[in-house]
């Protein structure tokens, strides 16, 4: 089983792979994704799921395209995070620098192209080649954002029994429900989400693996059931029957149609679980489920507002002259500038380009300029723009310069572009993060459940009915009395009766074994029944089969009981009314278990006034006798 | 309102000793429980209570407890010692338990340091309906000085209260109350979640006292024991 855990990890591998390779395909030259991770357990606590949930995000910066990029500025918004940034993968060759302000020493080329609005971090990189990544990481505020104790995903598991008893081989079967959060969605400002996922379902006598050591025999899982996604088992490794793993994936959630927000999986576990040293009952853990999940926007809301970069371009400066001018003297020099891009897979809008002339002998003396032209234009690869020319009127020969300011377009194909994607926390043991851990409740005491069977009997009479109840005790200690409560319905009425309970399968009512019997008793029936009816059964003796049918040898064992009566219907009568029966005490199988409310009251003396009142008394008589003596 | 005491430890025993529901889902909650004491003599208890079946099949309460317990200090004499307590069992009597024109079986029954009423209640309740019953008995709880009573009344159950209401009624004044009620007698209401256990508190006084803010006991004897202490110095100095 552990090979295939192996094989597992082997085809995880290869789908992420392939995920990423997707990914590559078709992301951004300059690629600036918001990746945030949900780390979310819930865990069943007998009456539902409670939830813990922690989000992580990741803002990774990739050059991903052939082209060498420079001067990389990324503006992003994170309002709802725990502290700063920090800096987790680095292979850029110029290093990355995070700022929470925009430093005044970067130039007006940048400051005027990079729209700050709302930007509370700054990331700069110089230099990054082709296949270089920066990733840094940030913890989401949970708390802050009120989502600690949520998640996106609810869980609903039910179970076709309410408990097993303890030490034997018994088989339950597992609704599990998962459904969007739409209050989850919503809080996060994701009006319709689209969710593919997939899950994993492991069963686990692992105490590490959120299973429970007291399994002595954890799986098969078998009879599946699915309504989304493609269910199939496999071999997990933490059961100690194959197969105990089930997986259903490629399953799609969203809030466009009514059904389409949750998936019903049912499937049946086999087990047996060893009482836990002789406890009463507990809840107990029997395994997990991984969910592995993707879906657009993010949590926090954290955005990449903006973004500066650059790749390979090439400026070219052409100068003439000298020409005549209008005074006859040769002092006209022409100069433009063109501008090409040089990159092989990136397009550039040219925001602006300056001509100036200076002196040859000092640069910073401007004989002419500066004259700015602000083509906004694409520049495709190999593409150039040339500016029209500017005049230059000097006697000797001057210096003419350029610049020019353009920035990597917004765009998938050659330019930057930002994604947001959140996705479960990865496990690389069982894929996911998202846990659900669930428990079902063993009982290693006594297990009382009672069967009830109406059959016709049609040698007794016209429209008789036998009505057996057999009580099983089917755990693994004696219970205490057991009370069995049962009603007649409407246009019934009890058929050759004779109240004495003791006479076994001699008549119209009995009980076996008789001895068994220890009383009986009427109540007020509910409306649609005119008798009701209760048993006092002496306390069974554990070890039955639960088959509902009282065997002969569990019957001289005491642990299991018949009780029989015959009922004959007049008029309308309803036979399936007749279908209700219940038990006391507790530990039962049958939901309608009354449980034996219990009060505590009484009350608790706090009041010392005699105590004072004394205290008081001799102070007063001390004081007089004083008083008197030294009088 | 309602308070969660650190001494509600010394009763909470007789919860834990109670096994929870074994269910997956809650069967049957006390959806209203009222409580009414009346101090005159020996404490006349009344509890309403209202159980209401949360499932979808119908339910048989069949046996139900109460576990009445007193925790009183050691004494020398009638003298308390402060600081020591030991528990004991409630008397009980002139119970009833009945529903409208419906008796219930019941019973008293001691067992070692507390009293256990028992009753059976083998009446269906309907999916989503409720069961009314009531539950009236004499009991020495109260815990009476020369010039002050008190009682202080524990509560709790091993499912929930979703609503919980206790007044104490006296013909004496009442001078303190703790949480601090809101009329002249004091009516508290609340909530109690399965497990837990809550104490209400209230000290009446044959004098015409205010409500004070800590029991009148104390501000009683103490103010008097403190002026007499005053009056004999000033007289022993006169002298």
């Amino acid at each position: 089983m552990r090979g295939w855990r192996s094989g597992g990890i082997g085809l995880s591998a290869l789908i992420i792979a392939l995920i990423i390779t997707i990914i590559n395909t078709s992301a951004a030259p300059l690629d600036v994704s918001i990746e945030e991770r949900i780390n979310t357990t819930a865990e069943y606590d007998g009456t539902g799921f409670s939830y813990t949930t922690d989000v992580t995000g990741f803002i990774n910066i990739t050059n991903t395209g052939s082209d060498d990029i420079y001067g990389v500025w990324v503006a992003v918004d994170l309002d709802n995070i725990v502290s700063t940034p920090s800096k987790v993968f680095d292979n850029s060759s110029s290093g990355a620098y995070l700022y929470t302000s925009l430093p005044a020493a970067v130039p007006d080329s940048v400051k005027k192209n990079l729209n700050t609005t709302g930007a509370d971090y700054f990331i700069r990189i110089p230099h990054l080649r082709p296949k270089e990544k920066v990733s840094y990481f940030y913890d989401v505020d949970d708390s802050a954002l009120g989502i600690a104790n949520s998640a996106p995903f609810l869980i609903d598991e039910k179970y076709n029994v309410t408990k097993i008893p303890a030490n034997k081989d018994v088989a339950w079967t597992v609704y599990f429900n998962i459904s969007l959060s739409t209050s989850f969605f919503s809080n996060i400002g994701i009006a319709n989400p689209s969710v593919n996922m997939n899950i994993y379902k492991y069963l686990s006598n692992d105490p590490k693996y959120y299973g429970s050591g007291n399994w002595t025999s954890l799986g098969p899982i078998s009879v599946l059931s699915n309504n989304k996604g493609t269910a199939s088992t496999a071999n997990g490794g933490w059961g100690t029957v194959d197969p105990d793993e089930l997986d259903v994936t490629g399953i799609k959630l969203n809030t466009t149609a009514p059904t389409n927000d949750e998936v019903n999986i049912t499937f049946e576990v086999q087990g047996k679980n060893n009482g836990g040293n002789g406890a009463v009952y507990y809840l107990d853990k029997f395994g997990f489920a991984a969910l592995e999940f993707t879906f657009d926007g993010n949590v926090s809301g954290a955005k990449v507002v903006d973004v500066f970069a650059y790749g390979n371009a090439s400026i070219a400066v052409n100068k003439s002259g000298p020409f005549k001018g209008n005074n006859g003297e040769w002092t006209i020099w022409k100069g433009n500038a063109t501008v090409k891009n040089t990159a092989s897979g990136l397009t550039y809008v040219l925001r602006n380009v300056t001509l100036y002339a200076t002196s040859t002998g000092s640069f910073t003396n401007i004989i002419a300029g500066p004259t700015e032209e602000k083509p906004n234009q694409k520049l495709q690869p190999s593409s150039s723009y040339k500016t029209s020319d500017i005049a230059v009127n000097y006697t000797s020969v001057p210096v003419i310069w350029a610049n020019a300011t353009f920035k990597l377009i917004k765009d998938t194909g050659q330019g930057w572009y930002a994604n947001s994607t959140t996705v479960n926390e990865y496990n690389a043991t069982y894929n996911s993060r998202y846990v659900v851990i669930e428990k079902i409740y063993v009982i290693g005491s006594y297990l009382i459940k009672v069967t009830k069977y109406v059959q016709a009997n049609a040698s007794a009479g016209n429209n008789v009915f036998d009505v057996k109840l057999v009580v099983e005790n089917l755990g693994g200690q004696t219970s205490p009395y057991v009370y069995v409560y049962d009603m007649i319905p409407e246009n019934f009425s009890e058929y050759d009766w004779n109240n004495n309970w003791m006479d076994a399968r001699n008549d119209g009512n009995w009980i076996d074994k008789p001895q068994m019997y220890a009383g009986n008793g009427t109540g007020t029936p509910m409306n649609g029944y005119d008798k009701a009816y209760y048993w006092r059964l002496d306390p069974l003796a554990g070890g039955a089969n639960g088959d509902g049918q009282a065997s002969p040898t569990e019957i001289q064992n005491n642990q299991s009981v018949i009780i029989f009566y015959q009922m004959q219907g007049s008029g309308e009568f309803r036979v399936l009314d007749a279908f209700l029966v219940g038990i006391d005490p507790m530990l039962s199988m049958n939901e309608q278990t009354s449980p034996k409310i219990t009060v505590v009251s009484g009350s608790a003396a706090s009041s010392y006034e005699s105590v004072m009142a004394l205290l008081t008394g001799i102070a007063g008589l001390v004081a007089v006798v004083t008083y008197r003596k030294r009088s | 309102m309602m308070r969660l005491s650190v001494s509600a430890l010394l009763l909470v025993f007789l919860l834990t000793s109670v096994l929870p529901t074994v269910s997956a889902q809650k069967v049957e909650e006390i959806s209203d429980f009222r409580i009414n004491v009346e101090l005159n003599g020996n404490a006349h208890i009344r509890y309403d209570i209202t159980i209401k079946n949360l499932i979808d099949n119908p339910v048989v309460p069949g046996i139900g407890e109460i576990r009445l317990q007193k925790v009183r200090p050691l004494k020398v004499g009638i003298l308390p010692i402060p600081f020591t307590e030991r528990r004991m069992p409630v008397k009980v009597e002139n119970l009833k338990v009945y529903s409208r024109d419906k008796v219930f079986k019941s019973s008293v029954v001691e067992k070692g340091d507390y009293t256990a009423i028992i009753y059976e209640i083998w009446y269906p309740v309907e999916p989503g309906k409720t069961l009314n019953f009531t539950v009236e008995y004499d009991a020495d709880i109260v815990d009476s000085g020369l010039l002050f009573k008190t009682v202080t009344i524990p509560v709790g159950t091993d499912i929930d209260i979703k609503k919980l209401e206790i007044t104490v009624n006296s013909d004496w004044n009442l001078c303190y109350a703790d949480p601090k009620p809101s009329g002249s007698n004091p009516t508290w209401q609340g909530s109690i979640p399965k497990g837990g256990i809550a104490f209400y508190t209230a000290e009446f006084s044959v004098l015409p006292l205010p409500i004070l803010p800590v029991r009148g006991y104390i501000v009683f004897w103490g103010s008097l024991l403190v002026i007499i202490v005053i009056l004999a110095i000033i007289g022993l100095r006169r002298k």
